[in-house]
């Protein structure tokens, strides 16, 4: 599903991003990717939505080469992604129903399965019935539930999740990890990054540890370990 | 189907924004109607110049005289010679008899009695003419140098004055209106970019959510492109409509003023300049609107 070859990343004023990183994740596994602040989390989720370019290297994802992407098929790259941030990043001014609903209307789905879809995915994260509600009337992990949802409801193959529990307390952070879980076992492939060591131990799947840019450990079974 | 829901999908969150930041929408809007407005005028004042000039340059001829002595067929022979020349509109002949009595008309209408003396004569005897209007004045001195070379032909006479005068001033007054509309055109880009760029500011969240869910660029642009659209439909439908409506009166007005001036003017009915004006002010101002917001959205996006 992911395969980084050899991938090398440099910002300006010569900070690393990362440096020639390789490894391959598959189809339907659930990562982990964890590190300090700096160790290189955050680039490497952007390289993976082709919002960086690497220096160097090449990065395949579900068979797209991103050397090869055009600018103008780089929206069909991402319809494979989903993708949820720390901040939730919600349209305030829109219902639950059209914030998931929005999803599909960008990507110009057909218009008689909209309904259908958004109503089944938000069953999913368990907000079924808050369809009419506003993001300013949901808690936290309540809105966190609504990304999820919006991320999910394109049917993507790959869910990026960017610090999704870092605004939560350890009961919401639960469900979401729970929620994300069962996305993995409907058979989407779920990579996590994130700063909760507790959560990264107690559910024993793969975690990839950077630091620095380089990949420090890759466990199949692993643990937060020692940072 | 995915076009026509594009389309409804742009034409609805454009009007949106629209709505969303009035006052640019509406300086925008009064921009471009500012531009096209002048532009109409322009149109109008050029249309009715020319049609005036039309009918000044069929009066503002040339009269060719003849060298003396030449017979009847030579002169018939100069005259198909002055008809051959691109420029010539209407080529008459005119007797000494015609030239007299129209003289006699026109200098001694209300003195009769001082021609008393010239009676059974005719002191333009020998003064026989062709009587030449031009399709256009500009290149007259080069026709009249033309028609002074054909043997035979005495003298080439002509309004210098009034021909170069009229010339002058409609060139002149095109270039002016020419470099104004300009201008306004110009300033109207720019506000109709500045407006789009409020819009997209509004909506940076949502542009950047878009974007990461796999939005097609097209689509994204869709509402911002309507939007300029919208705004330079409106920006021309305005002075077409004020125009139209306008015209009679601005007609009728000067007509009753200065009718000592409108005595040689000639007014076009106000269907001819909207003929010309409609199609012009919808170009115009649509390419105004889509050019400020395609220029502003393609930019963010790319950036």
């Amino acid at each position: 599903m992911i395969t980084l070859n050899n991938v090398t990343k440099e910002y300006k004023k010569g900070n690393v991003g990362l440096e020639n990183v390789s490894l391959h994740i598959d189809k339907g596994e659930f990562v982990f990717v964890v590190g300090k602040s700096g160790s290189g989390k955050t680039t490497l989720m952007k390289l993976l939505q082709k919002e960086l370019e690497p220096d160097r290297g090449e990065i395949i994802v579900n068979g797209y080469h991103y050397q090869k992407i055009r600018r103008r098929e780089l929206p069909y790259l991402r319809r494979q992604m989903g993708v949820v941030f720390q901040d939730f990043r919600l349209l305030m001014d829109r219902s639950i129903y059209e914030n998931v609903a929005f999803a599909q209307k960008v990507v110009e789905a057909p218009n008689r399965h909209i309904r259908r879809q958004v109503q089944n995915v938000l069953e999913l994260v368990g907000l079924g019935d808050r369809l009419t509600a506003f993001p300013s009337e949901l808690s936290g992990g309540e809105q966190q539930r609504v990304a999820i949802a919006r991320a999910l409801v394109n049917h993507p193959v790959l869910l990026l999740a960017d610090e999704p529990t870092g605004n939560l307390d350890p009961v919401n952070a639960r469900e979401i990890m729970e929620i994300l879980q069962e996305i993995q076992r409907r058979g989407t492939t779920v990579m996590v990054v994130t700063h909760n060591k507790d959560m990264v131990n107690e559910m024993g799947k793969r975690v990839i540890l950077l630091n620095e840019g380089h990949i420090e450990q890759d466990e199949a079974r692993g643990s937060y370990g020692i940072i | 189907m995915g076009l026509f829901r594009r389309f409804r999908y742009g034409m609805r969150e454009g009007i949106r924004n629209i709505f969303r930041n009035k006052i640019f929408s509406l300086a925008s809007v009064g921009t471009i109607a500012a531009c096209v407005f002048l532009l109409g005028v322009s149109v109008a004042v050029i249309l009715n110049v020319q049609a005036t000039m039309r009918q000044m340059e069929s009066s503002v001829g040339m009269s060719v005289f003849f060298k003396e002595g030449i017979s009847q067929e030579q002169k018939n022979q100069i005259g198909k010679e002055i008809q051959s020349k691109k420029e010539a509109a209407q080529v008459k002949y005119v007797s000494a008899e015609e030239a007299w009595a129209k003289y006699k008309k026109e200098v001694f209408k209300d003195n009769e009695d001082l021609l008393e003396g010239f009676e059974g004569s005719n002191p333009l005897n020998e003064s026989d003419s062709y009587e030449v209007t031009l399709k256009e004045v500009s290149n007259h001195e080069e026709l009249v140098k033309e028609l002074e070379s054909i043997n035979g032909v005495r003298k080439v006479k002509y309004s210098k004055v009034a021909a170069e005068g009229i010339a002058k001033l409609n060139t002149l007054g095109t270039y002016m209106a020419a470099a104004l509309i300009i201008i306004l055109l110009l300033v109207s880009v720019f506000l109709v970019s500045n407006t789009v760029s409020i819009g997209i500011s509004v909506r940076k969240e949502e542009i950047s959510i878009m974007q990461l869910i796999g939005a097609a660029n097209g689509f994204i642009k869709a509402p911002f492109c309507m939007e300029g659209i919208l705004i330079g439909a409106a920006g021309s439908a305005i002075p077409i409509a004020a125009i139209y409506f306008g015209y009679h009166r601005i007609v009728l007005w000067m007509t009753e003023r200065f009718y000592v001036v409108t005595a040689f003017l000639k007014f076009v009915p106000v269907e001819e300049v909207m003929i010309y004006l409609i199609p012009l002010a919808l170009v115009i101002g649509l390419l105004i609107g889509m050019l400020g917001s395609f220029i502003t959205i393609h930019k963010y996006l790319k950036v």
